[in-house]
Formats: structure tokens, sequence, C-alpha cells
């Protein structure tokens, strides 16, 4: 397909492209105010190319399945892991609950004894997003759940379709094996995930967000292992699409 | 370290994995192989060059002697969910879209991993050579022997809907 003996057409492309080096681009540049033959072989292949490069940006803002994540190459060691945590956080909630001054505070206690760190790095979202503590998360009939802010991002957000200007981000959605939804989060130095129960938001976890890491901290990278552990453990297959996800909200989340 | 610079990665990886395999599940089979391989094979990494051009020869090279020949051959073309993306774009976007993938399905292998470089990933020319470990010359009479197939396809699809 040569539209012009003197610039073959693998050159026209190269210059589509932006790969031709000085003195051929200005070359062609010059050409091009007057050839309309070549301009339109040049608009043939930038057309072509964006056709090409929209068919696909929309996997970008898919949500990544959690199983891809480099993490789930030792799963079974980061399984184990977090059942020994949870084991050691139920014996600690027990003991919690045995005495009776902390007798309100079991799952506080239990969530402590697992994500100490968490938990109180929380607290710095909780007064920056303007509020207190009971404005994103309580502690409701001693477990965590959510409120405000963050509670209406998890009913209304897509991981898919972000909302700027919304403290909260979503990372992916799923169907639990309980057959329940579940969405991990992050809202400022915290990160966690939630399920969904009856009209609300359950938190069985709460971590403080993985360290920014320069340049290559991005939303797949952000989740805490805890997290990514979590999700490893209840997802049932791989995380939503955007229509799944968009169709489960409509639903209102019920299973 | 690596592992988070992977993670950061990996939604080009898939975009460039859809681009190759024709399902969503094989392009995130594809896409897991890889994670794997590279992990496996952190110390082959150099410091200091670049990570994607080393996990798209990673993918490349999965296709090519694992994944290939355990895809879903049944139907040859799945196009992506009905509803997909949808509510952001115009049905015309919508259809193009499809057309677009469709027509990629029914390129060569070949001419389907240098479009999946240069178009839907953006690499330069260098990039992809080398990720294809070829000479840029060869590169640049694959990609536009690829171009013109796509073309192609694309105006036969025109032709008879």
């Amino acid at each position: 397909m040569n539209h012009n003996a003197n610039y073959p057409d693998d050159v026209l492309m190269a210059y589509a492209d932006g790969e031709l080096d000085e003195p051929q681009r200005s070359e062609i540049e010059r050409a091009l105010r007057t050839d309309p033959d070549l301009a339109a072989a040049v608009e043939r292949h930038r057309a072509l190319r964006k056709k090409v490069f929209d068919a696909f940006a929309g996997v970008l803002d898919e949500p990544v399945p959690g199983h891809l994540r480099p993490a789930a190459g030792d799963k079974v060691h980061s399984l184990d892991a977090a059942r020994t945590a949870r084991a050691r956080a139920v014996s600690a909630a027990a003991a919690a609950a045995a005495a009776p001054r902390n007798a309100a505070w079991p799952r506080w206690g239990a969530l402590a004894a697992t994500l100490v760190v968490g938990v109180l790095a929380g607290g710095a979202w909780f007064g920056g997003a303007g509020g207190g503590a009971g404005d994103l998360v309580a502690d409701a009939s001693g477990r965590l759940a959510a409120r405000g802010a963050l509670a209406t991002a998890l009913s209304g957000q897509l991981a898919s379709d972000p909302a700027p200007g919304s403290p909260v981000r979503i990372g992916v959605s799923f169907a639990a094996r309980d057959g329940g939804y579940c969405r991990s989060f992050q809202a400022g130095a915290s990160a966690g995930l939630a399920c969904r129960s009856g009209d609300g938001w359950r938190i069985p976890v709460l971590n403080e967000a993985a360290p920014a890491d320069g340049a290559y901290r991005q939303a797949a990278s952000g989740m805490p292992q805890a997290v990514l552990d979590a999700i490893d453990e209840r997802i049932a297959g791989t995380a939503m699409d955007a229509a799944a996800e968009r169709a489960a909200r409509e639903r209102g989340w019920k299973p | 370290m690596l592992a988070n610079e992977l993670a950061a990665l990996l939604p080009r990886m898939r975009r460039f994995a859809r681009a190759i395999t024709f399902h969503r599940e094989d392009a995130d089979d594809l896409v897991q192989v890889a994670m794997e391989r590279a992990l496996g094979r952190s110390e082959q990494y150099t410091e200091g060059t670049r990570l994607d051009s080393w996990l798209f020869r990673i993918i490349r090279n999965a296709w090519i002697d694992e994944v290939r020949s355990r895809v879903r051959r049944d139907a040859v073309f799945a196009p992506e969910e009905e509803g997909e993306h949808v509510g952001h774009d115009s049905v015309e976007a919508h259809s193009q879209r499809l057309a677009v993938q469709k027509a990629m399905s029914l390129l060569s292998e070949e001419h389907r991993m240098v479009i999946g470089l240069v178009l839907v990933d953006g690499l330069a020319y260098k990039e992809a050579a080398a990720v294809l470990e070829i000479p840029m010359g060869t590169l640049t009479s694959r990609l536009a022997r690829a171009r013109d197939a796509l073309q192609t396809l694309l105006s036969d699809e025109r032709a008879a809907p």
C-alpha cells in the first residue's frame, strides 16, 4: 500500500506513531501540507491506532482479580498465617470477654490482637474525615460496621467508576463463599474489607494501608496483606467485573 | 519490592493479554502464569532495565509455550459481556469496540502481538522490538502488515454487517 513513491507506507506509519526522527519528520510535515493524499494516509494510521487503543482501554479500569496479585504466589502460607492470627484473636477475645470490666469490648479486643496498628492508624482518618470515629466506623453491638461516608461509599460507589471527591476508594467487589457480597476499600491511611450484612456493612478486617512505594503505588498494591488474605479466604470465583458490580448495586447488594 | 512493582503493572498486562487471547478467562490465566514465572525468575530481571518490557516478554513466552495450547478453542471469539462499560459511551462506540476485538481475533498471532504492544499498550517501536526479540526493521514491516490486515478486516466488516 504505497500511497506515495517518495514515502512508503511504513514511513508514514512511523510518522503517525511519532517514531520518526529529524530531519525526516519535518520533511514529511512539509509534504503533508501540500499533498492531501499523503495527509489522508497519515490520518488513516492515526485513526486505526485510536480505534484499536479505545477497544481495549476499558480493561485498565476493571478491578484486578485478587488471585492475580503477586502475593497469590504464597497464598497457602499467608492463609495459614491468617488462620493462626485469627485463632489467636479468638482466644484473646475469649479472655477479654471473661474479664467483666471489658465485657463490652470483646470484638475490639479481638481486632486489637490482630490489627493493633491498623485500628490505631484508622483513627487518623476517622478524625481527618471530619467527624470522629462515629462518622465512618462505629462499634455496633460489639462489631465494626460502616457508618456515614464509608457506608454511603460502600453502597453506592463502583470500583469500576471511582468517585473523584469521595474520601473512600473501593478496591474490588466480589461474591463471597457464603453467598453475600464483600468489597475492599481504602480511606485515608486505612484499608479494609466490608461484607454486606442485612442493610449495613460489617467490617471483618481493618488495617493500615500498605505504605506508599514511590511511583509504583496504586490501587492494586495499596491493599495490605491482611486484607488480601481476607479476600482470598472469602472470595468465590473471581472479582466482579464492571457489569456485575453495577447489577449487584442495583439489587441493593442482596445475595 | 519487585512484587509491588509487578502488581502496579497488572492492569496493563491484563489489557495486553486481552488483546492477544480471545477470552477474558484465558487472558487472566495468561497473566497469572506470567506473574508466577516473573516472581520465580526475579533474579533474571536486571535492575535498571524496563520491568514492563521484561514482563511483556514473559507473557509472550508464556502464551507461546504454555497457555496457547489450553485455551478455549470451542468459541474462537468471545465478545465482552453485554452491558460492560456501557453507560459512559454510545451504542456506536460499543459496537466499534466489538468490531475491533473481533477483527483482532482473526489476525495471525504475530500480528496480534505487535498490535497489542504498539497500538494497545503504546510501546515505542524500539521497546516492542526488544520484547519480540526482533530487529527494528522487522518490527516496522510486521507492524505495517498487521495494520493493513486489521484495516482490511474492519472494512470487510463494514461492507457486510
